[in-house]
């Protein structure tokens, strides 16, 4: 990490590195600046909740860091300090499980400075360091489930810790590795012996629940916000990811050749002969399964069955595309099982000096393994492309059109970038604009003024003056936590606007989000009641060994929630309306038959989809438009006559003599899920227009349409009757056309 | 008297002592290396003149971006954003001037309407985020 230290004051070019750093810098702003709580972010994509973004790092202890040296500085500072909580959670967690000192000590960089943080180095990936916590979380769970209150809270505030440093990977993955480590101590003996542990599993049936609830309502400051934010706008994710056989091999073990000391999850080759001792003892038993099972999920769909393309089928899961982010869990695997294969040497040793010395060799191997390790991470590190910091430029707010792969500057120079990007579709106000000259305005400008008094993230004072009734524009996104005094919060196609009397008003606009403030007061208790039952493992001993004592630490781990269904009766908060039924022309999406104009189809897919009717038509090029190529558009009558199955989406392929092309959506109209379409009445499916390219000659296009498991497997919907289409390979003819010469 | 230490007290300090030398030698290594950037106006002509060949060059990216993500038209502008950023590092190497002067500049002549070239006036028109659904 030394090279990283070096440039810490600098920016990543990366374009990943550029919302991340964009999400802590708006968190300090608020706090170092405005002196509040980073609840709104109004630099990116016209503004989202903060604590609802699911990749922002800032509630977590690191941010102090931020707060301390500075956005960039502080990132960096965090991955090394991560780091060390890796290591010495590493160590704690393979001498759990049978190592000796020694060998803990040298294995624990096989998974704290294992490639995966290399290469969230090189990308800015801070949040991926989350996954240091890994190894606590599973130590936690271990002594839970012998009733340790210790361990009941090293669980739920170390996943907490994770939840809060951001990242769609880190906490549900090592939610997947938890369940797997409790099954475990139920089936396996502390020795590697497979027996039914009745005890072990009534201890799990006991301690699990109160985990559970209490690693919820430390964590619920983010897990609230953000899963009111994915559920209006789920993240869509298609593909069929997955790493061969080959791939897994070097992405631990690295590319062969020269690049044996590269790979993005690599544990190092030197590791391969401890494994291979460490197998053959029965305390290996329970990792080295772990590491098949994490190695299986790794494979993703390039393995039949596929255990992950199941997991993709159950929420939150849906939202998962990188199965290879299992490996983590291998490295710790091998960590445990490479220092099982030197104690076995080590206690060896005790009766024959020549097993120390091989002992003593082994180890060698691992220091040597920690040097590949650590070059990989100086490697990476020096391998970025890092741009100067930024100036920072304290004066009056603005949106700007922006630039999402420049997106980190815009907050230090007191801009904010409507441009941006997210796994998931965001809500933004298409009416948002960055070359106004105010951002609080009135669209009816004879009916007075209005002029900004006091601005931050969360606050916007404004003097409004008003002949008529009128409606105040604030150049933001809105959400349901905005708030106003005097006046109504309204949203106008997405965008923030508040209706105002006639009159002289001081108009206060607060986002206050209930989900924030709530899930903030949930995690506040919640570590108040974490400090009392620390407080009783210290006065009453760690174990909870009657049921009086488990049901007062039930008690206190769910008393926090009461917040929720609290603030849900005293925190009125409009829900966010569903996005209304309408074609991109504006035009209602649902209709009793198609369009006059198109031709009926009737064509006839399983599971009760039918296309009633299609029309292609096609717009000629125009550049004093804007349109610098001929488009095509493509409208689709769909018809629902029974449940559609999730997951489904549509494809449109464009052909012609020599060339062919494809394009794909799963929001019909750009606005409804085909699993949440109404049954019995057409609905009108208008994608957006698509640019043909340029052939030199007159091209005669065929465009097909069909349904595909766009979020499974990807394979066809098949046809099961034509209609009057032409149909072929579960696909139908929905239009032709020729277009001239370009 | 000050009893003896334990073995596994002493070992508790050497560690603790490891970590905090630790994380004293990462705060000595990530200090800035120089003095805080401060930000230097361009000059206006300078401006206008990397401002219009600016709007030239995306006029082109979308053209290009077009043919390269059809039927996503949040994937064309994103991609045009991204030959918008390569740029601007370019432009602020070779006229010696920073990224975040060449964004102000950018900033400014949208806001103020600088003259460019016929059909290349840069959108303002900001696409929802509708990510692609696989990359």
């Amino acid at each position: 990490m030394w090279p990283a230290l070096g440039s810490a004051s600098q920016l990543n070019a990366y374009q990943d590195a550029q919302h991340f750093t964009l999400f802590e810098e708006a968190a300090r702003i608020a706090v170092a600046r405005y002196h509040e709580l980073p609840l709104w972010d109004p630099y990116y994509c016209g503004g989202i909740p903060a604590l609802g973004t699911p990749s922002a790092r800032f509630a977590a202890p690191t941010f102090i860091l931020t707060l301390l040296f500075g956005t960039l500085r502080g990132a960096t500072l965090a991955t090394f300090a991560m780091t060390l909580v890796g290591l010495e959670g590493a160590f704690g967690y393979v001498r759990a499980r049978g190592a000796g000192t020694l060998a803990a000590t040298t294995c624990a960089p096989v998974f704290a400075l294992s490639g995966v943080f290399a290469h969230a180095t090189i990308v800015s990936w801070t949040n991926f360091f989350g996954f240091e916590l890994v190894p606590w979380v599973l130590l936690g769970a271990r002594l839970a489930v012998r009733g340790s209150r210790r361990g009941l809270l090293l669980t739920a505030l170390s996943m907490a810790w994770m939840i809060g440093f951001g990242g769609t990977y880190t906490a549900p993955l090592t939610a997947l590795a938890v369940a797997f480590e409790v099954a475990s101590l139920g089936v396996v003996d502390g020795r590697g012996r497979v027996a039914a542990r009745t005890d072990r599993l009534a201890g799990a049936a006991r301690m699990v629940p109160i985990v559970v609830v209490l690693t919820v309502a430390v964590s619920m400051s983010r897990l609230w916000p953000v899963a009111e934010n994915l559920a209006s706008s789920p993240r869509l994710l298609g593909g069929k990811p997955g790493a061969p056989w080959g791939m897994v091999w070097h992405l631990l073990f690295g590319d062969g050749g020269s690049h044996w000391g590269k790979g993005d999850f690599l544990i190092g080759l030197p590791v391969l002969p401890l494994l291979a001792f460490g197998l053959f003892r029965r305390r290996s038993i329970v990792p080295a399964l772990g590491a098949a099972l994490w190695v299986w999920f790794a494979l993703g769909y390039k393995v039949t069955p596929s255990i992950f393309a199941l997991l993709r089928t159950v929420p939150p899961y849906t939202m998962l595309r990188a199965p290879e982010r299992f490996l983590v869990f291998v490295a710790l695997a091998a960590a445990t099982i490479a220092a099982l294969g030197v104690r076995r040497f080590e206690i060896a040793g005790r009766r024959a000096r020549r097993f120390l010395v091989l002992a003593f060799a082994l180890h060698a191997l691992l220091l040597g393994d920690t040097v590949i390790l650590t070059k990989l991470g100086q490697l990476r590190a020096l391998g970025r492309r890092m741009d100067p910091e930024p100036p920072t430029l304290d004066r009056e707010f603005k949106q700007t059109r922006g630039n999402r792969w420049l997106a980190a500057y815009y907050p230090f120079l007191s801009r904010g970038t409507l441009t941006c990007f997210d796994d998931y579709d965001i809500p933004q106000s298409p009416q948002l604009r960055g070359d106004l000259p105010d951002e609080e305005y009135l669209k009816d400008v004879d009916a007075g003024t209005v002029r900004r008094v006091a601005w931050s993230p969360d606050a916007i004072d404004l003097q409004v003056d008003l002949v008529r009734p009128a409606r105040v524009y604030v150049n933001q996104n809105w959400h349901p936590g905005w708030t106003a005094t005097p006046g109504a919060v309204v949203s106008e196609d997405g965008l923030l606007s508040v209706d105002l009397p006639a009159g002289s008003h001081a108009l206060h606009l607060r986002f206050r989000s209930r989900a924030a403030l709530a899930g903030i007061a949930t995690t506040m208790l919640a570590l108040l009641a974490a400090a009392l039952i620390a407080w009783r493992a210290r006065a009453h001993g760690d174990t909870i060994a009657t049921w009086g004592e488990w049901l007062v630490t039930a008690a206190l781990s769910v008393f926090p929630l009461s917040v929720v269904p609290l603030s849900l009766l005293m925190m009125p908060e409009p829900p966010r309306p569903p996005a209304p039924l309408l074609t991109p022309t504006g035009e209602s999406m649902l209709a009793e038959s198609a369009p006059e104009d198109a031709t009926p189809l009737g064509t006839r897919w399983a599971d009760g989809i039918t296309l009633e009717a299609a029309q292609v038509s096609v717009e000629p090029r125009d550049p004093s438009a804007e349109r610098f190529s001929d488009l095509a558009h493509v409208e689709l009558d769909w018809r629902f006559d029974g449940p559609v199955p999730s997951g489904l989406g549509v494809f449109v392929q464009f052909e012609r003599a020599g060339g062919r092309f494809a394009t794909d959506h799963i929001l019909l109209s750009g606005v409804l899920l085909p699993e949440e379409a109404p049954l019995h009445v057409v609905i009108r499916d208008i994608g957006d227009a698509t640019p043909l390219p340029e052939t030199g000659v007159a091209a005669t296009w065929k465009v097909y349409a069909g349904v595909w498991r766009a979020r499974r497997d990807m394979s066809r919907l098949r046809i099961v009757a034509p209609g009057t289409g032409t149909a072929d390979a579960d696909r139908v003819l929905v239009g032709t056309f020729t277009v001239a010469p370009r | 008297m000050v009893p003896p230490l334990s073995l596994r007290t002493a070992q508790t300090y050497a560690g603790a002592a490891v970590v905090v030398g630790a994380l004293a030698l990462a705060l000595m290594q990530s200090r800035p290396q120089g003095p805080l950037p401060e930000t230097h106006p361009t000059p206006v002509q300078t401006a206008q003149e990397f401002y219009a060949g600016a709007a030239q060059a995306e006029a082109e990216a979308r053209k290009k971006a077009g043919n390269r993500f059809r039927g996503s038209p949040w994937s064309q502008e994103d991609e045009a954003h991204n030959k918008e950023a390569r740029f601007i590092r370019v432009q602020a190497r070779t006229r010696r001037t920073s990224v975040p002067d060449l964004i102000l500049a950018l900033d400014r002549g949208m806001r103020e309407h600088w003259s460019t070239a016929p059909y290349a006036a840069p959108s303002q028109k900001v696409l929802p985020c509708r990510p692609r659904l696989s990359y």
